[in-house]
């Protein structure tokens, strides 16, 4: 999907300014999709100025590839949380969250996988600030269990944990 | 044993709690962390881990060698903030203007420093290695992609997998979610600028005027997906009707 968040031209009422300016967020969740995403976007840029007798000009800044979980990670993550803390412990995503992550990285070259560890503070109901807000708050009794997590996911890959 | 997990996570909870905030309190921001390297430092000190620390940025990777050979796994927590201001009224809140951790990295470091301690005592039940990478600049700097490119994810021996945990503050506490395939997206960005003639605005028949094709674009673009692939030759048709509709354009 891409999000138009910024546009600006001009500086007063009676000067037509030169250029006109867009800021926009691209985000995809596989590679493919990106690379069509980019394309179709830089080229509509170019192309529909020149429909109207102007110039489009495009600069494309490269962030952070999709994270894609293997498989044989994510199902050692659930058997791990499982593990610890029940079914009703672990919540298998429907969807992907549209946030992005270096992490990504590191998944591109091994195996593995990336999980989230709820940390709602009491009483918020769904409804806490969330991450890179100003009021973002951190359940710090939730804090155990991710670091057993931690711990159960190496055991659980190294030695065979029953 | 994962009931023994749970209790002996419980029982580091003061030192989880008191790293988590020290460095809440001082938060960094990018790829040159050296207070929060130092609190790191000194959280892992006395386990006799093996630390390798990045040249190019303030990251290091602590490794426990189990007792006997087997698979290299790779824990990351990141370190490094934001740049905001904190308004939680916290009794530890950010003491640095402008510095905030308000994505959880500071819960993320502790978390991963006391699975360090935890571990450590398991020295002598695990088969392989585990390889704890303390990661700065993940808020757009790409710190993992620095310290993959500089050798030093490898250096300890090639994790054979690697596990990342993320605080939600939008889920219930203690829960764990996860999924296969896509968890999170790419994000990319564009710089657009259109460009006419610009001038006073009495004599607009001379002048090129950036603003139609612009307005246009966000109208029908805001929320665009390529996903329609039927998307490109549609806006084609729309544009050829447009010149031709608007011919003095």
């Amino acid at each position: 999907m891409a999000t138009v968040g910024r546009i600006q031209a001009g500086t007063t009422n009676n000067v037509i300014p030169e250029a006109a300016e867009l800021d926009i967020t691209m985000r995809s969740l596989s590679e493919d999709t990106r690379e069509r995403l980019a394309s179709g976007v830089c080229n509509l840029i170019e192309q529909i100025p020149v429909a109207h007798g102007l110039q489009g000009e495009v600069k494309l800044k490269r962030g952070y590839p999709p994270t894609i979980n293997h498989a044989a990670g994510a199902e050692l993550v659930a058997k791990a949380a499982q593990g610890l803390l029940g079914t009703e412990g672990y919540r298998l995503m429907p969807n992907p969250d549209m946030a992005s992550e270096d992490f990504s990285y590191l998944l591109q070259r091994y195996n593995g996988a990336f999980a989230f560890l709820g940390v709602a503070p009491p009483g918020t109901d769904g409804k806490a600030a969330p991450c890179h807000s100003n009021h973002m708050l951190v359940d710090e009794d939730a804090m155990p269990i991710g670091v057993a997590m931690h711990a159960a996911i190496v055991f659980s890959s190294l030695s065979g944990l029953t | 044993m994962y009931e023994q997990l749970l209790t002996e996570a419980q029982a580091l909870q003061s030192q989880t709690v008191a790293l988590r905030r020290e460095i809440h309190r001082e938060p960094e921001l990018g790829l040159d962390l050296p207070k929060t390297r130092a609190k790191v430092l000194d959280g892992l000190s006395g386990l006799g881990l093996e630390i390798n620390q990045s040249q190019a940025t303030t990251g290091l990777v602590a490794i426990l060698r189990g007792a006997r050979p087997g698979p290299n796994i790779l824990l990351r927590g990141d370190m490094d903030a934001l740049p905001m201001s904190e308004d939680t009224g916290l009794p530890f809140a950010s003491q640095t203007p402008g510095h905030m951790h308000a994505c959880g990295h500071d819960a993320h470091t502790s978390m991963l420093a006391s699975a360090a301690h935890l571990l450590s005592k398991h020295k002598e039940d695990i088969r392989g290695n585990v390889l704890f990478m303390f990661q700065p600049g993940e808020e757009g700097y790409g710190g993992a992609k620095i310290m993959l490119d500089e050798g030093l994810i490898e250096a300890g021996g090639k994790p054979d997998s690697v596990f990342a945990l993320h605080v939600a503050p939008e889920l219930p506490s203690g829960i764990i979610a996860c999924r296969t395939g896509p968890i999170l997206a790419a994000v990319d960005t564009v710089h657009g600028r259109i460009v006419g003639r610009g001038g006073t605005a009495r004599c607009r028949i001379t002048l090129q005027i950036p603003y139609p094709s612009h307005v246009k674009w966000c109208r029908r673009y805001k929320h665009w997906s390529p996903d329609n692939s039927a998307y490109l030759s549609q806006l084609w048709r729309q544009l050829v009707e447009y010149r031709l509709a608007r011919p003095t354009m």
